[in-house]
């Protein structure tokens, strides 16, 4: 396949950011964690809910006015997505509630994870990931899964792209029934596969290769009539029609034999092809003509130019099993950097290592292999040898990286792992404030700490005892920031509402007095000693410090000191530095 | 092309890591050092960032857009991020579009632009620097605003190229000598040669103002040097303390055919104003008291004093604010900065790229390390055990005064010694940040203390017996950190130092990386107090320290002692 190369210079270039994979995932993180409820009447993700997905998976704008990705509808693809591969369940049908005509409601509508797909999800080495993501995607009708003829390229715009669609009304009549997308872009893929990577492309001579080679890959020669025809006259082109305005009442259909007919609706058709699935899954760039659009609408021409990727040749149209599975290349640094690359999002990986560190790169690499940077931290390195205490956190990094880890960063490992069992938190404990012990309360008295304050388990266990005994306990519950003052008709030891309004004081005034102190260190216990000894019988105070023999004296008794030297004189000279 | 056996991956932040353990290494660090900014560089993978001013200062030494672009494609191991793409053409493509230029006796911004000018002449930062309109294309700059228009344009995205020229200064035949007065054969290495070479630029105006970024210990005096030789004037020098002061002095008398009575000191201590004349920072600052943030600086008058034809700022990292706006005055003169890093603390970069100049040459210090100029370094950390009586003191101590506790530790002493009688016949820095712990520590070792009290004279004393082998062991604190020449301190030992700046960290460790005359290795101590807040700043230090490819190794105090 022979393809003109271009220079994109002129023209506007777009590369989506966006990794399928990784934010699949960081939903699936989210709402396993979360118990979602879906909105009752439209069965969407609620948009607090949809806002807080948004945050976690980061930056979702590219070009703010150009290719702005909607957030809402990211979210909603990808949240389709997994339900398309099974990882999440939810009620689709609903239950008419009468809130209007026709349309059901969705009542108590859960997201559920399901965990045993998502571990077998999982499980797939990454190439495999995409490869089934991939696959469901040419499957689908496009995004939304009703079973309507209108869910493909032509009338579905590309959540990640900026075409127009043509007008949806008639599409389950004429030929469109009968045409067999998930072919149609399979063909599309593999014949994408024959250009070269980082070369870019114009598709308007993909489209003339189409034309010259291929000209009924999308609808058949002669196409077969539907049975829903009301006559047997079937217009190739019958169910696309062209107007200045995207109004219905100035569409004109597009006629059988213009000469043009095929860049008008396959040449469209190839543009929104690669603007959905290839530019979706990052297999592609592609460039726009950045001059504003005059000409008729549903837009023509205007994506003007395409560049592959080594990742979709790498991915291609393989059969998933016989792809080959990719092992991430992971760098540990001696500055607890953690380095990750791979081709593809390296999901099982970066959940280890999500777990012993802050990701401290973008999301978003810009090509289209994944690399993540992440640094080991104490605190979730600790934490993580308390939930998993077999993990060896050590082994872990050196079989991810395939090479021993730097000595410093080893020893820290170590040291950090060991910080994990030097405290043990336990939970579900208070302290009981009592003169006298029911002996229904005995049983859960874990320690005694004065002859009046208890530490106890199960405390509402304890309080209901309590109040069935007749007791009238108070209860006061501390804040997670401070603790709470008891209430002033409490008995208690501990400070009370009254106590903790102090009135208000003056500064009060000190004065402080300087005092220089000097030191003088000696190069033997002998001297030393004697100097000491001599300071004493003169009743000279100072402090000495055996282990460094410095001994020090306020300025005031200088004097003193002196004589002290001087009268040491017949067995020391002392000089003093 | 992108190739999987490229040492290169260009991520779309403009961060760019570069493979160490790859063959094409080497040939791909070279080609980034002249565009990109070296972030950090561990052991395996080093981190590279383009960012505006790189972009710029490769624009200002000649590189251009599809350069960078294919040297990226070279190495890189994916296709490059189309927005890389773009913001490389972009950033590059804005260097130079605005010109200042000199008419007669006016200064003139230009461009070939017309909407750019228009935007210049009306926008806010810019248009108080103008001085009126001359036609679509130029516009006439106020008088002395040369470097205040600079820093605006810089500010709003459009760099100039500044093509203005310099005055000529006095005239000072000033030749570098072959034998140097001590009798040691004297010549410039290449790299010292090159950098003088580039600055100079043949004497045209891409050339005379910049800065060279040398590791330390590389010679940047040497530098300087040469680049007053080049331009044979009379020239003001700009140094972080009074002695480094003394040493540029010496050194310009040993290496120089300038005679003793050509140079003189502007310090503190004594206001001599020669044909070559070296100052502090410190003094061009000083302010009487009550004076008020707006009071004049007495001192400023130094460089109207002579007609400089060449001011060197030395450490121009630390080149604080108020010589920035005299700087951006006298933008006339021919500009030299000399560092070791462009990093400052106080986010200046573009500062000191508008006024001072852009970076016109960098070595890579790995580079310099193996052909020998620079010793090889390496980092041990020794954590010690706090001291069973100090305990309860760090655990009832306020947050801010722990560290002050675990510094102190008295469990550090046993271990200096040790570290010590490791290096019998070495000579030694202990560096220290508490006062009073390097007093005791001083008494301890019967070593010569120096720090903010000791008088310049008893400082340079010392230093110039550290350097002749009279003193093995120097007790010094943070007055240390910068421009001190110590050809053979071989061993440097912190014992107390927050991890206050990333500067003063790489300067300290510099303060060990001159050549060593036995060509041996320099070693980087320092003894940490286990599991205290000595240990946290220690894991910053450490991170620092691998990040600046330092090899380091972690000790505790029962395989030392």
């Amino acid at each position: 396949m022979q393809l003109q190369i271009i220079d994109p210079k002129p023209l506007r270039i777009f590369s989506n950011d966006r990794d399928i994979l990784r934010d699949l995932f960081t939903y699936l993180d989210y709402v396993s964690e979360h118990s979602i409820k879906r909105m009752t009447r439209t069965n969407e993700i609620p948009r607090t809910e949809a806002n807080r997905i948004v945050k976690l998976l980061g930056n979702l704008t590219f070009e703010p006015g150009k290719n702005e990705i909607n957030a809402a509808q990211w979210i909603s693809f990808i949240d389709t997505l997994a339900l398309r591969l099974q990882l999440v369940s939810y009620d689709l049908k609903g239950k008419y509630r009468g809130f209007t005509s026709s349309e059901p409601s969705f009542i108590d509508n859960y997201i559920i994870v399901s965990q045993a797909h998502l571990q077998n999800f999982l499980e797939l080495s990454p190439i495999a990931q995409e490869k089934r993501i991939l696959d469901t995607l040419i499957h689908a009708k496009m995004h939304i899964d009703y079973d309507n003829y209108g869910n493909n390229e032509f009338y579905r715009t590309s959540v990640v792209g900026e075409l127009d669609a043509f007008y949806e009304w008639g599409s389950a009549t004429g030929i469109m029934p009968t045409l067999k997308f998930p072919e149609i872009r399979k063909f599309l893929l593999a014949a994408l596969k024959n250009c070269s990577s980082g070369q870019w492309f114009s598709t308007e001579s993909l489209v003339a290769y189409l034309k010259a080679n291929h000209r009924y890959f999308l609808i058949p020669e002669k196409p077969p009539v539907p049975k829903n025809q009301r006559d047997n006259i079937v217009f190739r082109y019958g169910n696309f029609h062209e107007s200045n305005d995207h109004r219905q009442l100035n569409e004109k259909p597009i006629p059988d034999d213009a000469p043009d007919g095929f860049e008008r609706v396959e040449g469209r058709y190839v543009e929104r092809f690669l603007e959905t699935i290839p530019l979706l899954m990052r297999f592609v760039e592609v460039a726009y003509d950045p001059a504003p659009y005059t000409g008729l609408l549903p837009k023509h021409g205007t994506l003007k130019a395409f560049r592959i990727n080594e990742r979709f040749l790498h991915l291609g149209s393989e059969q998933e099993a016989s792809l080959t599975p990719e092992v991430p290349k992971i760098t540990v640094q001696p500055n607890f950097d953690v380095i990750v690359e791979s081709d593809f999002y390296p999901a099982a990986v970066i959940r280890q290592l999500a777990a012993l560190g802050e990701q401290i790169s973008s999301p978003q690499s810009g090509h289209g292999a994944y690399v993540g940077i992440f640094q080991l931290k104490k605190a979730l390195v600790a934490a993580t040898q308390v939930t998993h205490p077999d993990l060896n956190v050590i082994n872990l990094l050196k079989n991810l990286s395939g090479r021993d880890l730097p000595p410093n960063v080893q020893i820290e490992l170590d040291e950090w792992a060991g910080h994990a069992d030097q405290f043990t938190l336990y939970e579900g404990f208070a302290l009981l404030e009592t003169t006298e012990v029911p002996l229904e309360a005995e049983k859960f008295m874990a320690e005694k700490i004065s002859p009046t304050l208890f530490l106890v388990r199960n405390p509402e266990t304890v309080f209901s005892t309590l109040e069935t005994l007749g007791h009238i306990p108070v209860r006061v519950k501390h804040g997670l920031g401070e603790f709470a003052a008891i209430a002033k008709s409490a008995q208690s030891v501990f400070p009370k509402e009254t106590a903790l309004v102090l009135a208000p004081q003056s500064a009060r005034q000190v004065k402080v007095s300087r005092v220089v102190t000097v030191s003088y260190q000696f190069p033997d216990a002998e001297s030393f000693e004697s100097i000491k000894k001599m300071l004493a019988e003169m009743r000279c105070p100072f402090h000495a410090d055996p282990v460094t023999r410095i001994v020090s004296i306020q300025q005031k008794e200088q004097s003193k000191f002196d004589d002290a030297v001087t009268k040491l004189a017949s067995e020391f000279v002392f000089e003093i530095l | 092309m992108p190739s999987s056996s490229n040492p290169l991956i260009v991520q779309g932040d403009k961060s760019l890591l570069l493979e160490v353990q790859n063959e094409r290494y080497e040939a791909a660090r070279d080609a980034l050092a002249r565009f990109a900014e070296l972030e950090k560089s561990p052991e395996y993978i080093h981190t590279y960032r383009i960012t505006p001013l790189s972009l710029w200062n490769a624009a200002s030494s000649g590189l251009s857009a599809a350069e960078i672009l294919a040297h990226l494609d070279e190495f890189s191991k994916y296709s490059l991020p189309s927005n890389v793409v773009r913001d490389i053409e972009e950033y590059i493509g804005r260097y130079g579009r605005v010109k200042l230029i000199r008419e007669g006796e006016n200064l003139i911004v230009t461009s070939e632009d017309t909407t750019l000018m228009v935007e210049i002449q009306n926008h806010k930062a810019t248009a108080r620097y103008l001085h009126g309109r001359l036609d679509a294309h130029r516009t006439l700059v106020a008088p002395g605003r040369r470097g205040h228009l600079k820093q605006a344009l810089l500010q709003i995205g459009y760099p100039a190229e500044d093509l203005a020229g310099y005055v000529a200064g006095e005239d000072l035949p000033i030749s570098l000598r072959q034998r140097t007065i001590s009798g040691k054969p004297f010549y410039l290495r290449r790299y010292q040669e090159e950098s003088a070479e580039v600055f100079h630029a043949g004497g045209a105006a891409q050339g005379g103002s910049g800065v060279i970024v040398l590791p330390c210990g590389a010679g940047k005096t040497i530098v300087g040097m040469a680049a007053m030789a080049q331009l044979q004037t009379s020239t003001l020098i700009l140094t972080p303390n009074t002695v480094a002061v003394r040493q540029w002095m010496n050194e310009l008398v040993d290496k120089t055919s300038l005679t003793e009575d050509l140079v003189g000191e502007y310090s503190g201590l004594q206001k001599d104003i020669r044909p070559v004349t070296v100052s502090t920072y410190q003094i061009l600052t000083y302010r009487k008291r009550g004076a008020g943030a707006e009071g004049e600086f007495p001192h400023f008058g130094l460089f109207s004093a002579r007609n400089w034809g060449l001011i060197i700022y030395d450490e121009v990292h630390l080149l604080p604010a108020p010589v920035f706006r005299i700087t951006a005055e006298i933008q006339a003169r021919r500009r030299l900065g000399l560092t070791a890093t462009l990093v400052r603390e106080d986010g200046m970069e573009g500062d000191v790229f508008s006024l001072i100049g852009p970076q016109k040459y960098n070595v890579p210090w790995k580079d310099l390390e193996k052909q020998g100029w620079i010793a090889t370094a390496i980092c041990h950390e020794i954590r010690v055990p706090l001291a069973e009586s100090a305990r309860m003191e760090y655990a009832v101590a306020l947050q801010r005064e722990k560290y002050s506790v675990a510094a102190h530790n008295s469990r550090k002493l046993p271990v200096l010694q040790a570290i010590l009688e490791r290096h019998i016949g070495e000579n030694v820095l202990v560096i220290g940040m508490y006062l009073n712990q390097l007093d005791e520590i001083a008494a301890l070792l019967q070593a010569p203390l120096i720090n903010g009290q000791t008088p310049v004279r008893e400082r340079e004393k010392l230093y110039e017996a550290f350097r002749t082998g009279t003193v093995k062991t120097l007790v010094v604190s943070k007055v240390a950190n910068f421009s001190i020449d110590l050809p053979d301190a071989s061993v440097a030992i912190e014992v107390s130092g927050t991890f206050g700046s990333r500067q003063e960290e790489a300067q300290r460790l510099g303060r060990i990386l001159r050549p060593k005359s036995d060509g041996g290795m320099a070693h980087f101590y320092t003894i940490v107090t286990r599991e205290t807040v000595d240990q946290t700043f220690a894991a910053n230090r450490q991170r620092f320290l691998t990040e600046q490819g330092y090899k380091y190794e972690i000790l505790y105090e029962n395989e030392v002692l």
